[in-house]
């Protein structure tokens, strides 16, 4: 029964001892340690909460540079759509333009045409009025010829003469 | 011909009517004068005088030739072209020399162009007519024949011209039309 005893108060002794020595140490620790311990805790969580602040903020950086992407897309796409407004409006004027150029040179080549034909149909009328004329001279060149005799000629050189004299 | 030719020709000319102007045998002259003249167209004469691949001594040799005057002012006049080798000037001074007795005297050669020969009694109905017209004397009358006429004739007088040619009033007929 002693013995029993002895075993139980040595274990029950061991056992305060352990758990002084243990608070002892956690003492120590609360004392010496725990700051250190706890900083590097801290500044981690303040790590870690700065990297999630500055995380958020490029977030939302991003979210704005895409917003504005956006805005600039959608302004982009307006005058994109207004610059092929604009060029299609020229291209009609011009269009115009040139329709109207093409009908007036061709209106003018058509004038031009008119008049060089006109001209052209007198110049004959009037070559063909001489071709006829000297025909008509020289076949009366060639009949006078041909009818008149020696006699006859020496009868119209005194004519001639006779003429000459009355004058 | 340039005006300095033309002032030499003159000159040629002048002081050779001049020296005959007075002499009674003036148109013998003169028809000896124009002799010499048909003589240097008929044979060209003018060309070889012109050309200037003869050489003097052959133009003063063709042009002696012609020396053979019975009247000692053309052959001085002759002489004084070979001395001065104006021997192209020949034709144009003997040329000159016709129309300066002519304008002296007032008489001038007629020069007749018809389709056939006229008639003798023709010939002096038209002298008569050409000389009361353009109050001049005719010395003679040089027919031409030029069947291109087609009728009538075209007198020359002095650089008057009557032309009664029925081309002339073919032409004026074909302007009309």
């Amino acid at each position: 029964m002693i013995t029993v005893l002895s075993t139980s108060a040595t274990i029950l002794g061991n056992f305060i001892l352990v758990t002084a020595s243990f608070l002892t140490l956690i003492i120590l620790i609360r004392v010496f340690a725990w700051k250190n311990l706890t900083g590097i805790f801290e500044q981690r969580a303040e790590k870690i909460a700065g990297e999630i602040d500055a995380a958020e903020e490029k977030n939302q950086a991003a979210a704005a540079l895409v917003k504005q992407r956006q805005v600039e897309l959608e302004q982009s796409r307006i005058e994109g759509k207004k610059i092929i407004q604009d060029a299609v409006a020229r291209a009609k004027v011009e269009k115009k333009h040139i329709v109207d150029q093409a009908d007036v040179e061709a209106q003018a080549l058509k004038d031009k045409a008119k008049l060089e034909i006109a001209a052209e149909k007198r110049e004959a009328q009037e070559q063909l009025k001489v071709q006829v004329a000297s025909l008509a001279v020289d076949l009366a060149g060639k009949i006078i010829l041909e009818d008149l005799d020696q006699a006859a000629h020496s009868a119209l050189i005194d004519r001639y003469i006779d003429r000459l004299g009355e004058k | 011909m340039g005006v300095k030719e033309a002032t030499v020709v003159h000159q040629y000319a002048y002081q050779f009517v001049e020296n005959i102007a007075y002499r009674e045998d003036i148109w013998a002259i003169y028809d000896e004068v124009q002799r010499m003249i048909v003589i240097i167209e008929e044979t060209k004469l003018n060309r070889i005088l012109s050309s200037p691949t003869v050489s003097s001594e052959d133009k003063a040799g063709f042009v002696r030739n012609l020396r053979q005057s019975s009247y000692r002012f053309i052959n001085d006049l002759i002489e004084t072209l070979i001395q001065d080798e104006n021997y192209d000037l020949l034709l144009p001074t003997l040329e000159d020399i016709l129309l300066k007795i002519s304008k002296s005297k007032n008489e001038y050669d007629m020069v007749v162009t018809s389709f056939q020969a006229l008639t003798e009694e023709q010939k002096q109905r038209l002298t008569a007519i050409v000389e009361e017209r353009f109050s001049v004397k005719v010395h003679n009358v040089i027919e031409e024949i030029d069947k291109e006429l087609l009728g009538g004739f075209i007198v020359n007088v002095n650089h008057r011209v009557i032309d009664t040619s029925v081309r002339a009033q073919l032409g004026d007929i074909r302007k009309k039309l």
